[in-house]
């Protein structure tokens, strides 16, 4: 007959031979007895695990004064969904203080819900969650990186679409394009040099480019204070939009236009240098958020040693608050001081452009610009090169045939006397005028199809009726502008 | 350089990750440099990348990878998770395809599966941060169930059951019925339902002087805890007895088997004449106690709420107060025991649609009407958990969370966006114990031994 046993109590121990020493600590008299041990069946949360994690990967519970746990720890930020927090966030600020006796991380940073378009939580047995390596090589991780976070802030869901990774990937499509442009400029014969480029005072830039690069350097460096303002509060999406719009807008659509040379002209050696110089450090804004395209264009930007790398190059530095240098860039910024109009000529560039389109006056034809009002030339030769002008002249009294505009409380007029043949208009009018006539007639017999509006999607029919809409408008100003020209005739 | 004229990623992405590594671009150690440390919140170990995983994954690497640009020490320590419920019914199913339960198996056999499903499966998803471009120190690749990490875990709890703060008692838990195990109340998501209200005849019992007859060898009344079975009893259900019937609403028909008692508010003025009454609960023919307390809401239903100990965290308390005897009447998998009688071996869901049907050919049912309620669910399996009296251990948590919850409130613990502190201090500030047992194999077993003293040949 097997002996029977009964159970007498629980010891706690890491194994069977501590155990045994234990048991017999606590009830004397098993010395003369026979007695076994009987382990627990059950396991232990996960979480019981996991809320160590901060300190057990240093191995701060076993070894509390290692050398790693006595660095690393408290460790800076957590990264983490919302849904966690009593799971594991609270318990591991927990286990923390009653193992180490400090937090065991400073910040803790709650991400969102990654949602699909119809708002729901992407999962598995929904189906409705993309591959994301699928994605990665679909569009690049950089441009996926990029798509994550485009909509992002701190704890708001994310609504995910696909069309966010496309942007990503239009936005690496578009550093490329720009590298290429600046790369494929004609040089000054002597290949410049390797390593960090800060812009140096300009000697050879003239006119235009001398000061877009005084404009874009201090661009760069407003935008790098705010980068790090962001980033000091944890608002990751935003910082990565101000870099992108830093890229896209500022440095690709304005200060590269600013400097272009001339249809087979050399660039001046000074501007480009000074143009690397802010690749790189845009490279190095965008490293974090672009790894990867980052990467190897830094490379390909100047001549770089094995064991080079930029993501050990260090962040560009936010420029020293107060300097003199700082407060002389800032007058000739976009938000310039009281009473100044520098930092409006891309509003003056814009709007010159649009007179230019509107009046279908081609870019190779040079316009007169003439101001009304108080003026700061500074910025006159950015605008004569890039709306084409033959002069800027101060006026008291605006030419009678000038198209005019205003920017912040100045009057600026283009006289276009010359430049106008009343015919060659009406004729061009004309032609556009049957162009947007067919296309609404296209428009308006599909709407007229009874079977295509029963059928079709709502989304569709709003679209046609918005072309509609749009092509009628634009009949009824075209219309209006040659009503106007037959007058002068 | 030549530059290509498209930008092709795939290449490029391969390239420069090599290179980081073989550099060990990624590694740290410690140095005279500020640190910047961040943990990876560890991913199931068997687990794939997900859309919330590439998120947070790519903040991380957004964060390591700038302040390692700004010359900080930067260390960000990859890891993955054991996912004991998670890994554990993954394997179970994927045996049961083979045609083997768990329950076949002994524990070692069940957990070399599991290793090996883990081998197997461990670690693709760290490969997939590779992808993203995650710069984690790969060299200290962590496993929650390593040697060094389970070492922490029983170092841990033995040093908090040594404080006495771990303890082991019985109470009422969240039951999964398809995992199994008992969950801690974090794991149970509780969802608006649409369900019924059942409103059940209870009929009131004779008087306890009157004879009920029967079977002789019936244990005197007192001997079982104020309820007697009455079997053969001559009183007929629908005809009430001596005073009628009262009426009980509940959503749950099913766990009648387990009812001790019928609880009115003494200050209900529509059951008064409820007052020291016994009744017979349908069906099961037990006569149990009429109690009073004022915990039971008048509004609800007819005031009269039936008392089941085992299947309800307040009648549980109810029971606690009273006396009342505690009966199980589900099995692990959420079929009814031998307690459920006629019922015994059918699911918790088929025997409510059942008895609903029983109890109205049996005149006991008065009315049933739709209704909302709140049901938890548990968070791995999503099927509604069942209140279970279980012996199980527990953290005391009290303790713990006053430091951890001023550090949030001051801030020295910073919370972005700050929204969450307000969560937080909700929950630190009614936290309960931690049930931190579960009903696996696969995880980090109790360190407690139970000591098994023979029997002397005389208590045999």
């Amino acid at each position: 007959m097997a002996n029977e046993y009964k159970n007498i109590g629980v010891v706690v121990a890491e194994d069977e031979a501590k155990a045994r020493e234990l048991a017999l600590q606590k009830f004397p008299h098993l010395k003369d007895k026979n007695f076994t041990l009987r382990q627990d069946e059950d396991t232990l949360d996960t979480w019981f695990s996991s809320w160590l994690w901060p300190i057990s990967v240093f191995d701060g519970i076993n070894e509390p004064h290692n050398k790693e746990i006595e660095y690393y720890y408290p460790t800076n930020d957590l990264v983490t969904a919302p849904e966690i927090i009593f799971f594991w966030v609270a318990r591991m600020i927990m286990s923390g203080y009653e193992y180490r006796q400090k937090p065991c991380f400073k910040n803790v940073y709650f991400t969102g819900i990654v949602r699909d378009k119809l708002g729901r939580k992407m999962s598995k047995s929904l189906g409705n969650s993309p591959d994301p390596i699928e994605l990665i090589t679909k569009y690049g991780a950089d441009g996926v990186r990029m798509g994550m976070l485009l909509s992002s802030p701190a704890g708001n869901d994310l609504p995910f679409d696909e069309s966010l990774c496309e942007q990503g990937r239009n936005f690496c499509n578009k550093i490329w394009n720009a590298f290429r442009l600046v790369k494929g400029w004609e040089l000054p014969p002597q290949p410049p040099s390797g390593g960090l480029r800060t812009p140096t005072p300009l000697r050879g830039a003239e006119g235009a480019s001398k000061i877009a690069v005084e404009w874009f350097e201090n661009k760069l460096a407003q935008s790098i204070e705010s980068i790090n303002d962001q980033f000091d509060k944890y608002r990751i999406s935003e910082a990565l939009m101000e870099v992108y719009k830093l890229f896209w807008d500022e440095f690709s659509s304005w200060y590269l236009e600013m400097v272009k040379p001339a249809y087979q002209q050399p660039i001046d050696r000074t501007t480009y240098e000074a143009t690397l110089g802010f690749f790189d450090a845009l490279l190095r804004l965008l490293h974090p958020f672009m790894p990867f395209i980052t990467e190897e264009l830094w490379h390909a930007l100047a001549e770089r040693k094995d064991g080079d790398s930029i993501m050990i190059s260090p962040t560009p530095p936010s420029p020293p608050s107060g300097g003199e240098s700082v407060a002389i860039l800032r007058g000739a910024s976009d938000s310039p001081p009281e009473g100044g109009l520098g930092g409006a000529f891309k509003e003056i560039i814009s709007n010159i452009r649009a007179i230019r389109l509107q009046k279908n006056i081609p870019f190779k034809e040079s316009l007169e610009l003439q101001v009304l009002g108080e003026y700061d030339t500074t910025y006159n030769p950015v605008i004569i090169k890039m709306a084409n002008l033959s002069a800027i002249t101060k006026v008291s009294e605006k030419t009678s045939d000038a198209v005019s505009f205003l920017v912040k409380t100045t009057e600026f007029a283009i006289p276009l006397g010359n430049t106008l043949n009343v015919e060659e208009e009406l004729e061009h009018l004309q032609k556009e005028l049957t162009h947007h006539q067919g296309f609404l007639q296209s428009v308006l017999a599909k709407l007229g199809n009874e079977a295509f509006v029963a059928k079709a999607p709502a989304q569709v029919l709003d679209l046609e009726r918005k072309k509609q809409a749009d092509a009628e408008s634009k009949i009824k100003s075209i219309e209006e502008a040659m009503a106007a020209y037959r007058c002068k005739k | 350089m030549e530059l290509a004229s498209k930008y092709s990623p795939n290449e490029v992405e391969n390239k420069w990750y090599q290179y980081w590594m073989e550099k060990g671009f990624f590694h740290s150690e410690p140095d005279e440099r500020e640190p910047y440390t961040i943990v990876i919140p560890p991913p199931n170990v068997t687990g794939v990348l997900h859309m919330g995983h590439m998120l947070n994954n790519t903040i991380q690497d957004i964060l390591v990878r700038r302040a390692r640009m700004m010359g900080k020490n930067a260390c960000w320590v990859p890891g993955t998770d054991h996912a004991s419920i998670a890994t554990e019914a993954k394997v179970v199913a994927k045996l049961a395809q083979e045609g083997i339960k768990k329950t076949d198996l002994t524990r070692e056999q069940f957990l070399e599966h599991v290793w090996e499903w883990t081998h197997k499966h461990g670690g693709i998803i760290l490969e997939q941060l590779k992808k993203l471009g995650a710069s984690c120190d790969w060299d200290r690749t962590c496993f929650t169930m390593d040697e060094k990490r389970s070492e922490s875990v029983i170092k841990v709890f033995i040093d908090l059951y040594n404080k006495g703060l771990i303890y082991r008692g019985v109470r009422m838990v969240n039951w999964d019925p398809a995992a199994k195990t008992a969950l801690s109340d974090e794991e149970v998501i509780h969802k608006e339902q649409q369900g019924k209200l059942y409103y059940l005849r209870y009929m009131i019992a004779p008087a306890p002087h009157t004879p009920l007859g029967g079977a002789s060898d019936s244990p005197p009344e007192e001997d079982l805890g104020g309820y007697s079975p009455l079997e053969g009893a001559s009183v007929s259900p629908l005809e009430g007895g001596v005073g009628g019937a009262c009426v009980v609403a509940t959503t749950r028909p099913e766990t009648i088997f387990g009812d001790t008692a019928v609880c009115i508010n003494p200050n209900d003025p529509k059951n008064q004449h409820l007052k020291g009454k016994k009744v017979i609960v349908p069906i099961v023919n037990r006569v149990v106690p009429i109690i009073e307390d004022e915990y039971v809401d008048l509004e609800f239903g007819t005031g009269c709420l039936k008392v089941t100990p085992a299947h309800d965290v307040n009648d549980y308390m109810l029971g606690e107060k009273y006396g009342l005897e505690v009966l199980d009447v589900f099995n692990d998998d959420g079929t009814l025991n031998a307690h459920g009688l006629q019922y015994e071996g059918k699911d918790r869901f088929e025997v409510r649609k059942q008895i609903e049907k029983d109890l109205e050919a049996a005149g006991l049912m008065e009315k049933v009407e739709a209704y909302e309620n709140k049901v938890g669910f548990s968070e791995r399996t999503n099927v509604p958990i069942e209140p279970k009296l279980s012996m199980q251990w527990f953290l005391k948590m009290a303790p713990l969370a006053k430091p951890a919850l001023d550090a949030v409130m001051d801030d020295t613990i910073q919370f972005y966006p700050a929204k969450f502190k307000n969560t937080y201090r909700h929950w630190m500030e009614n936290i309960k114990d931690w049930n931190i047992s579960r009903q696996l194999w696969w995880g980090h077993r109790i360190p407690a031994w139970y000591v098994m003293e023979e029997k002397e040949t005389s208590e045999l």
